[in-house]
């Protein structure tokens, strides 16, 4: 388990109220703990897609646009598998 | 709740070569917010042979970094894993720990993998809803 550590932190005021309601008062760290672990996931990821686009070029359409319907569709997929 | 998904060797293996598919899908991942996590077992699929280890390396540090992006197989998930396998009548132990690492992370979860026939199976088989993206049936270039 990771180590942990106090921080003094300035948030809004309504974001936390809304946090506290959603998760409860004992939750906010993990809450928080789970939203930075995610953003500096995304800014890794996006990182990478800017540097390999540099050096590799864009992704063809044809790819781009099979992907995305795949990634659109995934969940009515998943619904087939089921009833199967 | 963010969405999770969860990749497997092929899917990891497709990211150490800079696949367009795996580009593509992970725009569309950070695009809209989502957790990207891969069990540990699935490194005993990719690592071993050091001519690749450190392309591996390099798309975990893509992910954010091993500490990060791949999660421990915890009881809980070996527990979830064998109910799959016996309800699929499957003898895929790891594709079923993969499966069971995306059950037990999220209610909201896809699969990642090149695999054909045993994922898409074993999600079937699992509880809960389990997407699953399955990289060969989309083109490479």
């Amino acid at each position: 388990m990771a180590s942990k550590e106090k921080v003094s932190l300035s948030l809004d005021s309504d974001l936390v109220a809304e946090v506290r309601r959603r998760v409860g008062k004992r939750e906010l760290s993990s809450f928080l703990n789970e939203a930075l672990e995610r953003r500096l996931q995304i800014d890794a990821i996006t990182q990478y897609l800017r540097d390999i686009e540099t050096k590799a070029g864009p992704v063809p359409a044809r790819v781009a646009a099979a992907v995305d319907a795949a990634y659109a569709r995934r969940y009515a997929r998943s619904r087939t598998a089921k009833r199967a | 709740m963010s969405e999770v998904f969860v990749f497997d060797s092929g899917a990891l293996g497709g990211l150490a070569e800079n696949d367009v598919r795996m580009r593509q899908l992970l725009w569309n991942i950070a695009r809209d917010g989502g957790t990207v996590r891969v069990p540990s077992v699935v490194l005993a699929e990719c690592y071993g042979d050091a001519r690749h280890n450190a392309r591996y390396d390099r798309a975990l540090n893509a992910l954010g970094g091993t500490g990060r992006v791949v999660v421990d197989v915890s009881a809980a998930v070996a527990k979830v894993a064998g109910r799959i396998l016996r309800a699929a009548r499957s003898t895929e132990t790891i594709d079923a720990l993969v499966v069971a690492t995306a059950v037990v992370l999220s209610p909201l979860a896809t699969v990642v993998t090149a695999d054909q026939r045993h994922v898409e199976r074993l999600a079937g088989s699992a509880p809960g809803r389990i997407a699953v993206i399955q990289l060969n049936q989309l083109p490479a270039s």
